[in-house]
């Protein structure tokens, strides 16, 4: 590939799948409830 | 009644993005970034993700979770008299799935004909003359195609079998199966595609950034417009789907996972189709850019030319391509049928069984009109329209209401209340102004175009009665619907 195919490669990678993980580790992180049931909770 | 409810996050999640990733994720996106100046096309693409795209997947999630009901009952509540905006957004919703049920059941025809390469030399021929049996012209149904036709049962019975067991046993279970085999069957496709010889000669066309291109405004209302239709707002899906999250659910950052996840596809998806493409391209002497193609022509047409010529696996990645548009196809599908069942279930106080069986034997016979030898002509006019004058419409009706008739802070803190993070209010700015002018910016220019010349040089009267006839009784069935008396089970004030 070409320099300027690469460069927006590693852009657009970075971006959308680095901020993928990022949202997701952050997810994991704060919330108790990430992976967890919801089943507890109950209340509408 | 006591409202539905999901499993788990992560089972709300992949419902979320499994409504998202659809068929324009792998058969749209890779071409209009091609279109828009290649790679330097993900810098309008990705502000349009961060500006319109997630914010108003935050509106929605927070507009379901908040008001807790389908999208007639939510705007009900939000606004009395906005119920009609829900009504609307439902009967798009209905529109779409008719034609769209039909898209998945040629997919798994063509999961199948990839076993044994059925489409011989001629794909346009055999797609066209053989399978489709195209009629003469637009006033020429052509008849009944059977092969189709009973496709479209099945189509319609597994989504009939999803959504009669509820949200958590029907929805849930199914995105958790399919998601995961989506993304696995589409990285290894991507993997094959990009190690292709030639392989390079495509994503060099993809990616090598023209940046002349993004200086036009034509990129940025295409990188919009991408966001807009990849990402299932605006008919009601998200709304409906978070209409099922527990009161201390997380709203923000499940948008973003949502929106990320959706764009992180499709650009993975756009990897592998322009991969393939550059194999096609070196391997006739042609140049990429005349292999290079978009919906039903890419996947129908040049797709199966690709598989012809594949070195090695042809079979084995025909049926990878095919069976990835089947399950993207029917893990959106599932979802836009929810969208009505779920409305149908709050307005006419009907069990999710009697909802779920009438609406789809009355999506069914919508169906049927696409199976016969002029479908493909109806649907060329209808998807043209409904996205135009339907999806995009509704969703400037949608922030213009909720932004500017509505206290729309209050559903920024109310999100804030159990998010992962707190949104500022540079949100409310997206909703309440940049979205309304891309939003409007994009209908002043569909309808210049629309005026300018008849779409695809179809006959004025077809388009007048399928077209701008479909667009318009959208709207009008769905004032009517609000005017129905209903809600009874409508329970707390908002």
């Amino acid at each position: 590939m070409n320099t300027g195919a690469i460069i927006m490669f590693a852009f657009g990678a970075t971006l959308l799948w680095g901020g993928l993980v990022v949202t997701l580790v952050l997810a994991s992180l704060k919330s108790k409830n990430a992976k967890e049931s919801y089943s507890e909770d109950v209340s509408i | 009644m006591e409202r539905e409810q999901w499993g788990s996050r992560v089972g709300f999640i992949l419902a979320a993005v499994g409504s998202a990733v659809g068929l324009g994720n792998i058969w749209r996106f890779p071409y209009v970034v091609y279109e828009n100046g290649g790679g330097a096309f993900l810098i309008p693409y990705f502000f349009a993700l961060l500006t319109a795209g997630i914010p108003i997947l935050v509106l929605e999630f927070g507009i379901g979770h908040k008001f807790k009901g389908s999208a007639p009952l939510s705007f009900r509540r939000i606004l009395g008299k906005s119920e009609w905006l829900g009504w609307w957004q439902v009967l798009i919703s209905f529109v779409i799935i008719t034609y769209y049920v039909v898209i998945i059941a040629w997919a798994m025809s063509y999961t199948w004909f990839s076993t044994n390469l059925q489409w011989g030399e001629d794909t346009k021929g055999f797609l066209f003359t053989e399978y489709l049996n195209l009629s003469d012209g637009a006033w020429s149904s052509g008849g009944i195609q059977w092969n189709i036709f009973i496709l479209v049962i099945a189509v319609w019975a597994l989504i009939y079998f999803v959504l009669y067991k509820g949200v958590k046993s029907g929805i849930e279970k199914a995105s958790k199966l399919l998601m995961p085999v989506l993304v696995i069957i589409m990285i290894l496709f991507t993997i094959r595609g990009v190690t292709l010889p030639g392989a390079v000669e495509g994503l060099n066309v993809l990616l090598t950034p023209n940046f002349d291109k993004i200086l036009d405004a034509k990129a940025w209302i295409a990188a919009y417009g991408q966001i807009f239709f990849s990402l299932s707002i605006a008919f009601a899906i998200m709304i409906t789907y978070s209409s099922y999250l527990p009161k201390k659910a997380e709203i923000n950052n499940s948008a973003f996972i949502t929106g990320l996840s959706n764009s992180g596809f499709e650009f993975l998806a756009a990897l592998g189709v322009f991969g393939v493409i550059g194999f096609m391209a070196t391997s006739s002497g042609t140049d990429v850019n005349e292999v290079a193609a978009a919906g039903v022509g890419l996947a129908f047409v040049v797709f199966p030319q690709i598989i012809n010529q594949l070195p090695a696996l042809n079979e084995v990645v025909g049926v990878m391509f095919f069976f990835s548009l089947v399950i993207a196809g029917l893990t959106s599908a599932i979802s836009i049928v929810e969208v009505i069942v779920s409305a149908v279930m709050d307005k006419f106080s009907m069990s999710r069984k009697q909802a779920v069986t009438a609406v789809s034997i009355i999506g069914f016979l919508g169906s049927v009109f696409y199976t016969t030898g002029g479908g493909l002509y109806y649907l060329d006019i209808v998807d043209h329209f409904i996205n135009s004058f339907g999806v995009v419409l509704a969703g400037l009706v949608e922030v213009l209401i909720v932004g500017w008739l509505y206290r729309l802070a209050s559903i920024r803190e109310h999100n804030n209340l159990t998010s992962d993070f707190a949104i500022g209010s540079w949100w409310d700015i997206m909703i309440k102004v940049i979205t309304p002018i891309v939003l409007g910016t994009m209908t002043v220019l569909n309808i210049k175009t629309e005026l300018g010349a008849p779409y695809e040089g179809y006959p004025l009267d077809f388009l007048a009665i399928f077209g701008w006839g479909t667009a318009a009784a959208v709207i009008v069935l769905g004032i009517l619907l609000s005017l129905v008396p209903g809600f009874k089970n409508e329970g707390r004030k908002f």
